[in-house]
């Protein structure tokens, strides 16, 4: 016993010197430079092992225990030079130099009865579906990182393969409590805002669009600006990691935003967002696996555009302009708790708005309200399914945006009722395919009428997707 | 209506079906499997609680007591990198991999390196 306990503190020490030292700088040359130093090591423990064998033969030399000591270690260096070398193989895959590159790419089909969704031609079933990213990032030193990602998308009319800056940041990590990220950054509003393109790694093929809605996505998708960021202990009350953040924002011009406006007969020319601020509180229970967090977002915009020639009462090329009154706010409150292979997720968005038409004085507000609960269980690394209710509204007080009319709230031109069915098939760590049914009740969102549904929309209707992703 | 909603039964019982002859099948295999955590020689400290060890390899932890970052390296897929993963971390191979991905796709870490050893065998234990 004492000879293996002997080998596992050779083995660790080897380890220590070799392969997980500098786990933060392992490069193409550290890793050239531990092969060789274990093909070295092995060639001498060769011959040792070898004249030891020979010694062990005429009973003379070392003992036995040592003997088997040497050749157990011989075998652990073989194995280390091989590990090594396929590590080093792995590593290329992945590395242009010290620059790491991933991306992902994927295709989605969908189909649903009644209703065009998202415009995607999905009544009878479409294609038009595709997403692709490519991120390259680099470690600078041990607290300085810096990278970015280009995302392209084709959903129907949106997108329309507009290669866009995703992310493109700094990052600073000073200490585990404070850090600074400068640049262009993804938003952190509760569980799968910043997540919300990246399809491949949630169980949806689309998340709730109560609370992320494929057709404003960038809305509250990342901004430009400064991030604070970090994890704070509390002792036996968990954790609580905190992001700040204040600056600006960009808006998809080829994202639902900007069509439904065109759709409308009132083009947007120009749209600045004078400040944006907000923060993200997560509070990681004592409870093992399980979260409460709290997102909040504010910000100031002024819009400027146009009336269309078509549009059905107002002076064709009459400028209109829209700012905000109040702040816009973003409430988002979210938990999640994992038990085993279960999860549970739940989250609950407020967007409260309160715009200024600046030509006529007119006010329109809109309390938009959604949530939804999420089960999932996986079954096996292979499979996983989920199950999930969601529900929105469009303006909770049911009034219309120039307040001159009132809907009931169940209005399905105001409410969506979403059941929604999963299940998740990862053929390997970088190919998964899903499936997935909705049966829905109401059109308040992602339906883009007047475009996608002229004949008018059906307010119960069934939609089927499937969609699959490589990434690397 | 109601055929929708018949849809939508069938297709719930269909998958609570699959669970049940699933979840009879990938029955847990027993873990003996002995877990050893190794570190840079310059680190100095010598025990580490569960919980740290989880805020590691979650990438949210990256200092220990002195200053010494750290970042984790983790065994290729196999049974004793997934024992690991489900003692320490509480997430199957694949969710800890989406995590890791989820960070790296928003550039906030890089990917959690995998390396030295493929095999549980690789280390003689």
């Amino acid at each position: 016993m004492k000879s293996i306990s002997a080998v596992i503190v050779w083995c660790t020490a080897a380890l220590f010197s070799a392969a997980t030292v500098p786990a933060e700088e392992i490069t193409q040359a550290d890793l050239l430079t531990i092969v060789r130093t274990q093909a070295e090591q092995i060639k001498k423990l060769q011959q040792e092992v070898a004249e030891l064998k020979k010694a062990y033969g005429r009973r003379t030399g070392p003992t036995r225990d040592e003997s088997i000591q040497r050749i157990v270690t011989t075998e652990v260096a073989e194995q280390l030079r091989e590990s090594a070398a396929d590590t080093l193989a792995e590593e290329d895959s992945a590395h242009f130099g010290d620059i790491d590159i991933h991306g992902f790419i994927s295709q989605g089909y969908m189909k649903s009865t009644d209703n065009n969704y998202l415009t995607l031609n999905s009544n009878d079933g479409s294609v038009e579906w595709h997403e692709a990213a490519i991120n390259f990032s680099k470690q600078f030193t041990e607290d300085l990182r810096g990278g970015l990602q280009l995302y392209m998308r084709n959903i129907g009319d949106m997108g329309n393969y507009n290669v866009e800056l995703d992310w493109a940041y700094g990052d600073y990590n000073w200490r585990d409590w404070l850090g600074l990220r400068i640049g262009k950054v993804k938003t952190p509003l509760g569980l799968y805002s910043d997540v919300q393109d990246l399809e491949f790694l949630n169980t949806w093929i689309l998340l709730p669009q109560s609370v992320y809605p494929v057709g404003q996505r960038s809305l509250q998708l990342a901004h430009i600006g400064a991030d604070l960021y970090g994890e704070i202990p509390l002792s036996t009350f968990g954790s609580l990691a905190y992001q700040g953040y204040v600056g600006t924002r960009e808006l998809d011009k080829y994202g639902g935003f900007f069509m439904n406006q065109s759709d409308k007969d009132q083009p947007i020319d120009d749209l600045d967002i004078n400040q944006l601020a907000g923060f993200d509180l997560t509070w990681e229970t004592p409870l093992n696996d399980f979260i409460l967090g709290w997102s909040y977002y504010m910000d100031d915009y002024i819009m400027k555009g146009h009336y269309s020639p078509t549009h059905a009462t107002k002076p064709a090329y009459q400028d209109w302009i829209k700012e905000t009154r109040e702040p816009r706010t973003i409430n988002q409150f979210y938990t999640q708790y994992t038990l085993g292979d279960f999860r549970f997720d739940a989250e609950f968005r407020r967007v409260l708005k309160e715009e200024k038409n600046v030509i006529n004085s007119s006010d329109a507000h809109q309390d938009q309200r959604g949530g939804y609960g999420a089960l999932t269980y996986r079954f096996t690394d292979f499979w996983a399914a989920s199950i999930y209710y969601s529900r929105f509204y469009k303006d909770y007080y049911s009034y219309d945006m120039n307040r001159s009319s009132r809907k009931h709230r169940s209005d399905p031109s105001n409410l969506m009722k979403d059941w929604c069915l999963t299940t998740l098939f990862d053929i390997n760590t970088f190919w998964n395919i899903k499936m997935e049914a909705h049966f829905i009740d109401g059109y308040s969102r992602g339906m883009f009428e007047l475009r996608s549904n002229p004949n008018g929309l059906k307010e119960s209707w069934n939609l089927f997707a499937i969609k699959t992703s490589f990434n690397f | 209506m109601k055929g929708r909603y018949c849809s939508m039964c069938l297709l719930a019982a269909a998958m609570l079906l699959c669970c049940l002859v699933f979840g009879v099948a990938v029955a847990e295999e027993a873990q003996t499997t002995k877990i050893v955590i190794i570190a840079n020689k310059t680190v100095t400290t010598d025990s580490i609680s569960k919980k740290d060890l989880k805020k590691i390899f979650l990438g949210s932890k990256k200092t220990l007591a002195g200053g010494v970052r750290v970042f984790p390296v983790v065994l290729k897929s196999s049974d004793t990198h997934k024992t690991f993963l489900k003692t320490f971390i509480g997430k199957s191979d694949n969710a800890f991999q989406n995590y890791w991905k989820k960070l790296l796709f928003t550039g906030k870490s890089r990917m959690c390196r995998r390396s030295l050893f493929r095999k549980r065998n690789s280390l003689p234990l």
